[in-house]
């Protein structure tokens, strides 16, 4: 077992990769009451074009099919999985993103016997078409739920403007209609493909002895029999390499009193999924607390001017096949906001909030907010589960953080911020609402 | 050992060893009796006093002054606890340990909340103009806002609902329109003046420290003594013959509906875990009554849960369905509720429900923010300052007809429902 400590943040983290290919993580957390895991698999919303397991021709398969495998994973012949962790006293759950697929416990007893629970549930599944229709109901609820949400439909407002051809414009649990066409076989073939061990993960964090927890997990593998890993084929359609494609502008009216205003950035350059992925990602991050951070001068001018509140903010996501930024609020005038934005980006490398000074300061900043999620035992395991570049982690932040400097910073601005990759959605009351 | 001194009259600080967390966390709790006209005041003092201030004249210097201290996290949050008001100064620095050369954050970190809140941007006349009206428009902005947010709007419409006769329930804790409009820089100058001298102060810090050197750190704080007027904590209400019942329209694609329901039973008094297993079984967990047959049988709702607020003796429900399900849901619901009170629930799921519960439990141990608010809420309940095991052990002690004793007192008293003209498209 390999075993990495890593000074500055005090942690010490244990890795084996098992004869099947699951790759298993561990870091124990000293004076912690619970155990956490995570099992993930390199799976999500977006892969719905590929060669099924044993077959050799390319499959289209229903938007919304990971998240719905990831509920019904749950469902046993014998029954609800649930009852088997609560049983132990452990609370589980699940969650799917564009691109990964994770299955979790928490617990503070019984750690042997939730976590052979967790590896058996995620690997043995059960689709019938009673189960499978029955399900149909209820991820109905869960969608028109986030069709109710304002944020959740600016987000996806701004990513069907940006990605018009690439799956992730598709609602990660799909629609009412597109989950209606799902069917056991198909749910089958999406598990033999993409949960083999080798494209798996799994992250245990918390009160553990990481010797006697791999002991488990490996008697636990070595006693099932797995079909040789294959590899995974997926495919994606074409996009405009010089973000043509892009849908400049849209907008929408929806039952709220506030407007809502959204600027969204499209990585137009393909993004490696190892250290230098991350760096150029965390290279993001600092630009964007530079430009637009609580401490920036443009953000105090915008907030002065009624421009932005609190509620101003923004994300970055990093992954495969993608990676965007957005910033978006709450405004009574949405596109007095995009503008704005829009202004600041366009003249970003000469903006004198771009300085040394200000990149020592973010640095500070982010170290600090690093060692402070070290408390945080679900934000590290789904961060390391979650990132996908290759050897590199979160736990690699502090050098890496140490490492950057303003010509890098300078450089990545050139190469993300363009004119053309950028694109715009409002959110604006209906009549009847607005004050 | 935990550490606890009084610094005056009225102002306590508990020091809570701990070399679990990579954190110090700072607390200091302002509690005042919840009074109608002083939740909105208090929710806009927060935001004036998180934006700037005599030393950090604008909201960059404050920001960058937290970014210099390693990322120090620090806002005010304005809570209801029964029948107190909670303004909670909260500060959360990396221990010094693991910072590079001889950083002192800590110090750094107290005399920071010491400007903040002593020397406030205010001149005797009041806070400053500009930026009162700012905060004061953003606040009028997001009170608006809290429609767009339809799960929120749903159980803050419950609320109003069944706290018809209470206006200091009703009011949200973030305070609402019309209040805010009677506030001007200079009344609420004057309002904060009355709640720093006034104010029962509980500070609470916990981390992996020296206790001496914090206390000498916090005496520094102009803390003068005051009376602790402790108000009765636990609000009670007569409980209404007919449930009030209010139907809204919006043109949403899923509809709401949210129950409240009444119990007698309060934070720690001897039916207390009863009630939290009753409440549990109910719909407090994946296996409980309401996900499982609204969910998982009827396939009707993505969420169907309950949750229990001790300290003003409250149950309420929450689900989003379909809008042309609703009788079918009401109904579902009320069966699991007579299901409950008549024990007709297999053994398992009250084997379940206890592991869960006493799982939780535990859990919340590796949360500094929960420590910090245990230690607030065991000054104000001082019986629920209990050892783990005792915890455990009550709640293994309780039997079936506790529960359905417990069960039995859960009286139905409002149900909000707002539905979707767009229900059965």
């Amino acid at each position: 077992m390999e075993k990495t400590h890593y000074a500055t943040l005090d942690e010490t983290l244990y890795q084996q990769t098992l004869a099947n290919g699951l790759k298993v993580t561990m870091l124990p957390k000293a004076g912690y009451h619970k155990t956490y895991a995570v099992m993930t698999t390199n799976y999500g919303s977006i892969d719905n074009s590929f060669v099924p397991s044993g077959e050799s021709e390319f499959t289209e398969v229903p938007a919304g099919i990971a998240h719905f495998l990831e509920h019904k994973l749950f469902e046993k012949k014998a029954g609800d999985i649930f009852e088997v962790f609560s049983r132990n006293g452990a609370s589980a759950n699940a969650f799917t993103s564009f691109t990964r697929t994770s299955y979790l416990f928490s617990a503070t007893d019984h750690i042997k016997t939730n976590l052979l629970t967790l590896l058996d549930f995620v690997q043995e599944p059960y689709f019938t078409e009673a189960s499978v229709n029955k399900e149909k109901g209820i991820i109905g609820q869960e969608i028109e739920m986030y069709e109710d949400d304002p944020n959740w439909r600016l987000f996806f407002g701004i990513i069907e403007n940006l990605y018009p051809e690439h799956p992730l414009h598709e609602d990660i649990a799909g629609t009412v209609d597109s989950i209606a066409k799902i069917t056991p076989e198909q749910l089958y073939a999406a598990y033999r493909t993409f949960y083999q061990p080798s494209n798996m993960n799994l992250f245990v964090v918390g009160n553990i002895d990481p010797l006697a927890t791999l002991t488990w997990i490996e008697a636990n593998q070595n006693g099932k029999d797995f079909p040789a890993a294959e590899p995974i084929q997926r495919r994606f359609p074409e996009e405009a390499s010089d973000g043509s494609d892009i849908i400049p502008y849209r907008m929408t009216e929806l039952p709220v009193k506030r407007g809502k205003s959204i600027v969204g950035i499209k990585g137009l350059a393909e993004v490696t999924a190892d250290r230098a992925g991350l760096k150029y990602r965390t290279e993001l991050n600092l630009l964007f607390d530079m430009l637009f951070g609580d401490s920036s001068s443009n953000y105090l001018q915008l907030y002065d001017q009624g421009i932005v509140d609190d509620s101003f903010g923004y994300e970055l996501d990093v992954a495969r096949t993608y990676h965007f930024a957005t910033l978006s609020g709450d405004t009574e005038k949405p596109q007095e906001l995009s503008d704005a934005i829009i202004g600041l980006l366009e003249k970003a490398s000469e903006n004198p909030d771009l300085n040394a000074g200000r990149l020592a300061l973010v640095k500070k900043d982010a170290l600090g907010r690093l060692l402070q999620s070290m408390n945080a035992l679900e934000y590290i395991a789904n961060t390391y589960s979650g990132d996908d570049f290759g050897d590199a982690s979160l736990f690699d932040l502090v050098d890496i953080i140490d490492e950057i400097t303003l010509t890098d910073i300078q450089t990545t601005l050139k190469q993300f911020v363009r004119s053309k990759a950028l694109s715009v959605f409002h959110i604006q009351p209906l009549a009847a609402d607005a004050q | 050992m935990v550490t606890k001194k009084t610094l005056a009259d009225g102002v306590t600080l508990t020091i809570l060893p701990s070399t679990q967390f990579k954190t110090t966390r700072i607390v200091l709790n302002f509690i005042a009796p919840l009074q109608a006209e002083t939740i909105t005041q208090r929710s806009l003092l927060a935001s004036l006093l998180e934006t700037n201030s005599q030393d950090y004249p604008t909201q960059a210097d404050l920001a960058a002054k937290l970014s210099a201290m390693y990322g120090a996290n620090f806002g005010i949050s304005v809570n209801k606890r029964g029948n107190a008001h909670i303004f909670s100064v909260v500060m959360t620095l990396v221990n010094d340990k693991f910072l590079p050369g001889d950083t002192q954050v800590l110090a750094e970190g107290l005399t920071f909340l010491k400007q903040i809140l002593w020397r406030p941007n205010a001149t005797t006349a009041g806070f400053d103009e500009a930026t009162f009206k700012r905060e004061k428009t953003n606040m009028q902005a997001y009170l608006a806002s809290v429609y767009d947010n339809k799960q929120a709007y749903a159980s803050l419409q419950l609320q109003s609902l069944y706290f018809k006769d209470s206006s200091a329930q009703r009011v949200p804790s973030f305070g609402n329109n019309t209040d805010l409009k009677a506030i001007t820089a200079a009344n609420l100058y004057a309002y904060y003046q009355q709640m720093l001298a006034q104010d029962q102060v509980a500070i609470t810090v916990l981390g992996d420290l020296d206790p001496e050197q914090v206390a000498t750190l916090l005496t520094d704080l102009p803390l003068t003594p005051r009376t602790a007027v402790t108000p009765e904590l636990f609000y009670q209400q007569p409980l209404v013959a007919e449930t009030v019942v209010q139907t809204e329209v919006q043109p949403t694609n899923q509809a709401k509906l949210n129950l409240a329901y009444q119990v007698p039973t309060y934070y720690y008094q001897p039916d207390y875990y009863a009630l939290l297993l009753a409440n549990g079984i109910f719909g407090g967990s994946p296996m409980s009554l309401l996900f499982t047959n609204v969910r998982e049988r009827a396939s009707l709702a993505y969420y169907a849960s309950s949750s229990y607020d001790a300290f003003r003796g409250l149950i309420t429900v929450q689900t989003g369905i379909d809008a042309t399900n609703v009788d079918q849901v009401k109904q579902i619901i009320a069966t699991q509720l007579t299901i409950l009170q008549a024990g007709e629930f297999s053994d398992e799921l009250l084997a379940q429900t206890k592991a869960t519960l006493k799982n939780q439990y535990i859990t919340s141990l590796d949360s500094a923010g929960y420590l910090t608010t245990q230690d607030l809420v065991q000054q104000l309940v001082p019986r629920s300052a209990i050892a783990l095991a005792d915890f455990m052990a009550a709640l293994d002690a309780v039997t079936k007809e506790q529960i359905i004793a417990a069960a039995q007192t859960i009286k139905l008293q409002a149900v909000y429902f707002l539905s979707s003209e767009g229900g059965d498209k």
